[in-house]
Order: structure tokens, then sequence, then C-alpha cells
């Protein structure tokens, strides 16, 4: 009938069906070491990274009739390589072996992807959108007046149609789930199941290393091959160095391309490299520092977990590891997430060493585990090192106090849940038994005492209204270089407060849409249901 | 057995930490019956040259400091009670970077012995099964 708009499915059936997979006719990935000489080939644009930021403007630039060339530091993976084993997987997908750590109080580890699919192949796949309200602050706060929930709802309506974001049921959430969602209900929390991109999931519970079922939805296994079909070439090994501005536009980039010198000579380049290495790509070359912003500006949403010890039988190595989340204090800047893990990553953050260590490794199968998020009001920076980056920051005394509750709620859900111990993951009060709560609360929180990880770096190339107070316009048009975009974390202007790769992903869909001057796509089906929950104003 | 970053001192104390940091008894393996020392190895190998270096010196400080802190043995000659011992130390130190050095090392040797495909199992997981489960069912389906 007319005017009937299209809905997409977002329920059990469509989270189980793997038959949307993409498979590409060809797989254009060049490893640049193989091209053994210097080599100059010409594009339309270059985009440097294929994660998150790089991937979605590529793969509609290509379709769109650009020539767009890909450069890939890190290598090409396939199912195939994928092993089941953490431990293995850690060494192949993660930069710098997942040892990249900001410098401060506390020491945060913060993984990241180096790959083709960048962090999106080593992710959890949990999907949000930026949370309308956010929107409204961030007009507040720093102007941005371009993009609202009007607005970004086109493209994130078309990202999540391309991965097929869909709710996990709750049959393959994993008992770690059913744990945590029985302390939530009993204490009356509001939370749900994780919507999350992929097809065909069966709850391997190997998510972040890499999944073996072809299910998870990254940039690799959906974003990249499309770019393919459309012509894009990807040249995998390859560290983009310079990128070259004349009379004012880019021009080209000149990549390391193991050994040798690749020059991509094109008008648009998009640096996609991520939080962390695009504001030390552009410094390097001279680029975006004006508004004193570049590098600055730095939310990681520091996060921990919490483990709890039941007389049943949770198994959390079986089902999908992030599967339900609790955003009843999402306001005050707290999400919990489901944090489940192998045994594997599960030995380390356990209390106690030796035979105590081992006693309570004994009974993995009924160990349970779940991560809080804090939306950071602390800010850190990215300093260029000769090329290479230092991070650092520092935790405040308000995300501290937000930890502090955070960790005694956590303790709270997991009692009414039934456990009989919680090990908090605080070298001072490793463990609680039978209810207690006393020793949480009348702890004195030092940052130090956290040992904390951070998978959401933003903000180091933000977004903003001028030259004066940003690196990038709200077309993500770096100041002052015509032809020269970022597109990833880097330009979100905030800490979000949820998982942020739909953000990232619908922005850099709006970026190509604004380069191929195309108007924004009016038939993209709407989701059944799509989470919105409240979060800290900025 | 020749490894390609440690030597043969480095593999002496790194079996010792694993010993001592993990404990095993059945049901676990011995160290010596996984395969924690080549994985860590590895790691090395793969690591950035300034975090490979760091490892190194870590494990030369701990072979060579229960000798300054507590006249004795070096670590991996030392009896395996007093080996725990300066361990226990160790993470208890009143200085933070110690303790933080602790915490990186207690994590990696945790995933050296801990990944292992037979102490994996005894914890009651295979990988190999979870594998095979999922080529059937991309075989099954025709998935990429």
């Amino acid at each position: 009938m007319r005017g009937r708009k299209k809905v997409r499915a977002t329920g059990r059936r469509a989270y189980s069906d793997s038959s949307g997979a993409v498979k590409p006719k060809h797989e254009n990935v060049i490893r640049a070491s193989d091209l053994g000489t210097d080599t100059e080939i010409k594009a339309d644009v270059c985009v440097i990274g294929t994660g998150a930021g790089g991937a979605p403007v590529a793969k509609e630039l290509a379709e769109g009739g650009m020539r767009v060339v890909m450069l890939e530091e890190g290598d090409y993976f396939t199912t195939d390589d994928m092993s089941a084993r953490h431990a293995d997987m850690i060494i192949s997908l993660y930069r710098e072996l997942g040892q990249v750590a900001t410098v401060g109080k506390p020491l945060i580890l913060l993984p990241l992807g180096r790959a083709v699919g960048g962090t999106t192949i080593i992710n959890s796949g949990t999907c949000f959108r930026t949370p309308a309200s956010l929107f409204d602050s961030w007009r507040r706060k720093f102007g941005i007046s371009d993009i609202d929930s009007d607005v970004m709802g086109p493209f994130f309506r078309r990202v999540e149609r391309e991965l097929n974001v869909t709710q996990t049921p709750a049959d393959i959430a994993g008992k770690n789930s059913t744990v945590i969602k029985r302390g939530a209900d009993k204490l009356g929390l509001s939370g749900d199941y994780i919507y999350r991109n992929v097809r065909g999931c069966i709850g391997s519970g190997v998510c972040t290393a890499g999944c073996p079922t072809s299910a998870k939805q990254h940039t690799a296994a959906t974003y990249v091959p499309k770019a393919w079909d459309a012509g894009a070439i990807t040249y995998t090994g390859c560290l983009a160095r310079h990128i070259v501005v004349d009379r004012g536009r880019a021009r080209a980039v000149v990549a390391d391309a193991g050994g040798a010198r690749l020059t991509v000579r094109a008008e648009n380049v998009i640096v996609s490299a991520g939080t962390v290495h695009s504001p030390v790509l552009l410094k390097r070359n001279g680029i975006g520092y004006q508004s004193g912003q570049l590098g600055q500006n730095l939310s990681v949403h520091p996060a921990m977990a919490m483990r709890a010890l039941f007389d049943e039988e949770i198994n959390m190595h079986e089902g999908v590891p992030q599967s339900y989340y609790i955003d009843e204090y999402a306001s005050e800047g707290i999400m919990f997430e489901g944090a489940a893990i192998p045994p594997g990553l599960a030995a380390a953050p356990l209390p106690y060493f030796g035979v105590r260590h081992r006693a309570l490794m004994e009974h993995f199968p009924n160990l349970s585990q779940f991560g809080i998020m804090v939306s950071d009001t602390s800010r850190g920076h990215v300093r260029d090192i000769r090329g290479n980056p230092l991070i650092r920051y520092d935790l405040n005394e308000r995300d501290l106090a937000t930890f502090k509750k955070a960790l005694t709620i956590l303790t709270e859900i997991y009692w009414a849940a039934g456990a009989k111990a919680v090990y908090t993951g605080l070298p001072s009060v490793p463990e609680l038994r039978a209810g207690e709560m006393a020793p949480l609360l009348d702890l004195d929180l030092k940052a130090e005492d956290l040992i904390l990880t951070a998978f959401h770096p933003l903000g180091t190339c933000r977004m903003g209204t001028s030259w004066h107070n940003s690196v990038v316009d709200q077309s993500l048009n770096v100041h002052g270089v015509e032809g020269l975009y970022v597109s990833d974390g880097s330009v979100v202007p905030s800490s979000l407060g949820v998982n942020p790769q739909m953000t990232i992903m619908a922005l850099a869909t709006r970026l190509a849409y604004h380069l191929l001057s195309k108007r924004p796509p009016t038939d993209e089906p709407e989701p059944e249901s799509m989470p919105d929950p409240i979060v800290r104003p900025v | 057995m020749n490894y390609d970053s440690l030597s043969n001192s480095e593999v002496a104390v790194f079996t010792a930490l694993v010993e001592s940091i993990c404990a095993p008894e059945p049901v676990y393996p011995p160290v010596s019956q996984t395969a924690a020392v080549d994985y860590f190895d590895r790691y090395l190998q793969a690591s950035p040259a300034i975090n490979r270096l760091g490892f190194k010196l870590i494990l030369h400080i701990v072979e060579y400091a229960p000798l300054v802190v507590r006249p004795g043995r070096r670590f991996s000659r030392l009896e395996p009670i007093k080996r725990v011992d300066f361990i226990l130390r160790w993470s208890e130190s009143r200085l933070r970077p110690l303790r933080v050095v602790f915490e990186l090392m207690k994590g990696i040797v945790f995933m050296a012995y801990y990944g292992d495909d037979s102490v994996l199992k005894a914890c009651g997981y295979d990988p190999d099964a979870n594998i095979e489960r999922a080529r059937t069912l991309r075989r099954k389906e025709g998935r990429p």
C-alpha cells in the first residue's frame, strides 16, 4: 500500500537468520609489502583505516561511483583465521597485543583492533544509537546544530539495516545474563537484552577473539567486501605517514608499504585511524592544530568488571558474552553491560594468586562476570612522541565517585540474584560474602585502587562550529584544508554513555552522502524497536 | 629447547613464576605439560621491541631481587614456599609502580597458563569443539 513505512524485523528470527551475509565476488586486498617497489596510484578518495569510521564511508563512496583506495595498517583476516582462543587472537588482532595503555591514575588498558575491520572485529557487537538527549547537550555546549536525531535517523537506519542490528534472544544470551537479569528484576532496575550487529549468531562466546561463525557483522565482513564489489581496493600492512596538502587542499597520502613507499594521489582524503592515531597523524603533518583541540578532549568510557560465585552453574563462556544491559542509572553516567569471558581471560581479573586463586578457578563454571562502564567527565589527551602516541588520562573525583556508586549497585544486584560471594576487582576489598556491603561502603576509594579497561576512546579531533574550538566542522572537514576529513571516534565531541560504533558509522555514512552530494536516504526501513537510554548530559 | 625470544634463564624464571602464581595441581596440568612458556615466547616475539625489553627486564629483576631484598637464592632456585612469599611481598608493595608491574605480569602469566588448551578443557571450555561447531554451521548454511 502506498505510503506504508517499511519495517525491519529486530526479533529472534532476524537475529538467527544468516542468509543475508555478504560474500564478496573477489577480495580486492593487496599486501603492501608485495608491491616491492615505490608505487603511485590515483584515486578519487583515499581512506586511511577500515574500522567503524573508514569502512562505511569507503563502501558508500565506491558504490556512488568513486574510485576508492583504503589503506590499512593491520592485516586481513577471514573467519578461517579465528581460533576461538583469546590468547592466540590477542597476538593477531589486537594492536600491540592489547598492551596499549594510558599513563595516569589509574593505568587503563585500551584494547584496540589492528586489522581490516579495525576494532569492530574484536568488539562485542553492542549497538546503540547516539542517545537523543545527547544531541541537545551538544547543541547547548558546543553549538553543534547540524545534527540531531531527525537528521541522523536515516543514516542510523541505513547502518542498522546493513549490519542487521537485532536484539539478542533470551535463549542465546547465556546464563550469565540470566542471573544478572534476575537480580536486576528483583530490585526493579531497568534493562534489556542488547541489540547487536549479527546474522545467525549462536552464542559461541568468543566475540572479542573474532567470531568463528561469520555471524558478527563487523566492517571486514560487510562494508569492506561491499566496497570491493564496487571497485575499491584495500592495501594492508600499510602505514600512512604523510598527507600532502597543496594550495589548501589535500592532494595525496604517502604510506610506508613494507619497505617501499605507496603514494595515493586523491583529492579527497579521509582519516579514519582511530581516536588514538588520527590526531597523531594530523599533528605529524602540521594539520588541524590551530584550535589547540587536536589530541585533546579524550574520553574513554572507563570500565571494570565484577565477578560473583553462585551455587548454580553459569558456564559464562557459553552464550553471547555481552547480551544484557542495565540502564537504570545511565542518566548518572553508569551503564552496566554483560562481560562474560572464557577461562583464559577470566583468570587474570580474579583476586589472589597461587592455591587460593586456583581454588577459585576450579569453580569457574559457577562464576559470573558483569561490567560497569562510566560515561566519563574526566578528559585526557593524546600526544605525538616522534610519531607514536602517548595517551595521558587521569580519573577525576567525580568519576571516581561514580565508580564507587556503580560498584555498590552491582554488588547489590549480585546479592539480589543469589550470589554466595562477590569479587569486587579492588585489591583492598577483594571479596565480599553473604550479603556484605560494609567493607565496600566504608572504603575510601582512590583512583589507584581501580584496575580499569576502556574500549571507547573518543574526542581527540572533535567536531565543532569553527576552527577556534574544534578540529573538524559539522561535515567532518578538517578546518582550513579542503578535501581532508576525519571519520572515526575522534570527531565525537563528548563521552556518549553508550557503545559508540553506531554513532561512528552513521556519521561516516552521512559524510559519504555529503561527498556524493546525495540527499539522505528516504527508503531505509524503520526497525521494529531500538533502545534509547537516557544518558548523562554533557 | 630453543625459543625465539627467551633465554634459558628467562625460561626458568617464567616457569617458576607460572608455578607460583598458578599453583597447578590435578585437575590442572603442571606447567611443563602446557604450552605456557611457548606462548610467552610467541607473545614476546610479537610485542613491540620496547615492551619486549621491559618484560625481559622484569624477569631479570624478579630473578635477582631475592638476592638483594632478602639474601638467599635466585628466584628460580628458591623453594616453592619462598617463591610464594616473595611474590606476596611484591604484590603488597607500598610502591604503586611495583604493584602495577605485578598486576601486568600476573595477567600475562594467567593468560599463558589458562590459555593453554589442556587447561581450558580442564576448566570446561573446549576451543576445538567451538571451532568444529562453527565450521559445521558455516558449511551447512553456506556462510562465508
